[in-house]
């Protein structure tokens, strides 16, 4: 997935009250999570439920979740059919 | 469209303000992938306002306008004469699809004016509802969508009114396109936004998005919830084209017999805005009223279906 990061008004070219596209409008927001989705790879067959089902648009196509930005929902884990993802309560990084 | 035809491109950027478990960034995304770069977006004020406006960013890669409440028809018929224009002197070479989007709120109480306007003038434009049944975005209050005995910040015994069908108001209007959708079911959604995107006029697409702290169940929830609705019968999956209304995805296996109508008990346990209808005891007297009107409305389509399978050719008007 390409990363795009905000641009500075500089580099827009003129001072701006739009809003400009940005990954991670609010911060990283991993930071939100409580649990967090831990893919077993053996079992996945690659359905791509759960990267339609996404809210977040965190797990690629290539099912490689994205912790940055992951917010913890669980539904990955909920509506994978072959019980490839858990949710591990995530310990705090301090 | 199986999933791995969808493309890949998110127009959707990750780390924005929406709660866990969204479903309006569920359906955003879907929704973008079937309409592709080429689009302008109305935001109408929703929840979909939060995470499309924390200025100086947005988490939508899209031409966007941030619109009030009242104005999704009119910004709509705005954009599109504005495209044609432009089209006409040669600046596009291509028509861009005028996409509205906006919630339950915008759509069924303060917008239905503006949409009906633009309808009737048959703009073309596709106008999204996606349908929390409440007012989600300032804390839950009810709206003209909210079901029946749905607890509500305001209606906190339950709400006392039948809610309303803007999809059917919208097929009376008469325009080229009418559908529903759900979260649950993303290829039918994709399919339905891709045929959108092919016609020309107004176009009303209508998800059902359950929201996690509006409906109160765990995040995670989200999908087998919207799931449940279609299963249950509370909320139903159809396309209306050229006069003729046709059921799609779970709705359609339920009227023809593939699969067996769930007792709406199990759709209503699943989420706490119902709670009050089993706690302290069982509220036997509303639950029997909503499950009355379902069996009424798949009964009539059954025997609908049997009839055009058996007897003749006919087709009846959706029942209301």
């Amino acid at each position: 997935m390409p990363k795009r990061k905000r641009k500075a008004a500089e580099e827009i070219g003129f001072v701006t009250t739009l809003s400009v596209p940005s990954e991670g409008s609010v911060g990283l927001t991993g930071s939100w999570r409580i649990f967090v989705p831990v893919l077993d790879a053996e079992r996945c067959n690659k359905c791509l439920l759960c990267w339609i089902y996404c809210p977040e648009a965190c797990i690629g196509k290539d099912i490689r979740i994205d912790y940055d930005y992951c917010k913890g929902c669980g539904i990955c884990a909920e509506e994978c059919p072959r019980g490839a993802i858990t949710m591990v309560k995530e310990e705090k990084k301090q | 469209m199986r999933l791995k035809d969808f493309p890949e491109e998110e127009l959707f950027l990750q780390g924005s303000a929406a709660c866990q478990g969204c479903p309006g960034s569920a359906a955003i995304r879907v929704a973008f992938k079937a309409l592709g770069r080429n689009t302008i977006l109305s935001v109408i004020a929703s929840c979909t306002s939060v995470f499309q406006s924390p200025f100086p960013v947005s988490a939508l890669d899209l031409p966007t306008l941030n619109m009030a409440f009242a104005t999704g028809g009119a910004t709509a018929s705005g954009l599109s004469a504005a495209a044609d224009r432009l089209v006409a002197k040669g600046v596009l070479k291509e028509k861009p699809t005028i996409l509205v989007w906006a919630g339950d709120g915008g759509t069924y109480d303060i917008g239905i004016q503006a949409l009906s306007g633009a309808a009737e003038r048959n703009t073309d434009f596709i106008y999204v509802c996606y349908n929390n049944e409440a007012y989600s975005n300032t804390g839950t209050q009810r709206s003209g969508a909210t079901p029946y005995a749905a607890w509500t910040t305001n209606t906190t015994r339950g709400k006392g009114e039948w809610r309303k069908d803007v999809a059917q108001i919208m097929v009376a209007h008469g325009i080229p396109y009418v559908a529903t959708a759900s979260l649950a079911y993303p290829t039918d959604m994709f399919r339905k936004f891709a045929r959108a995107k092919e016609i020309k006029g107004t176009r009303y697409i209508e998800i059902q998005a359950p929201c996690p702290p509006g409906w109160k169940f765990p995040s995670s929830h989200t999908i087998k919830v919207a799931r449940l609705a279609v299963q249950s019968g509370m909320w139903m999956l159809y396309e209306h084209e050229n006069g003729k209304t046709t059921y799609t995805a779970g709705t359609q296996r339920i009227i023809q017999g593939q699969s067996k109508l769930v007792p709406v008990e199990e759709y209503l346990r699943a989420q706490g805005r119902f709670g009050h209808l089993f706690h302290p005891e069982r509220d036997e007297k509303r639950i029997g009223e909503i499950q009355e009107r379902i069996n009424h409305v798949f009964e009539t389509l059954q025997f609908t279906h049997k009839m055009k399978e058996h007897i003749m050719d006919i087709e009846l008007a959706p029942p209301r």
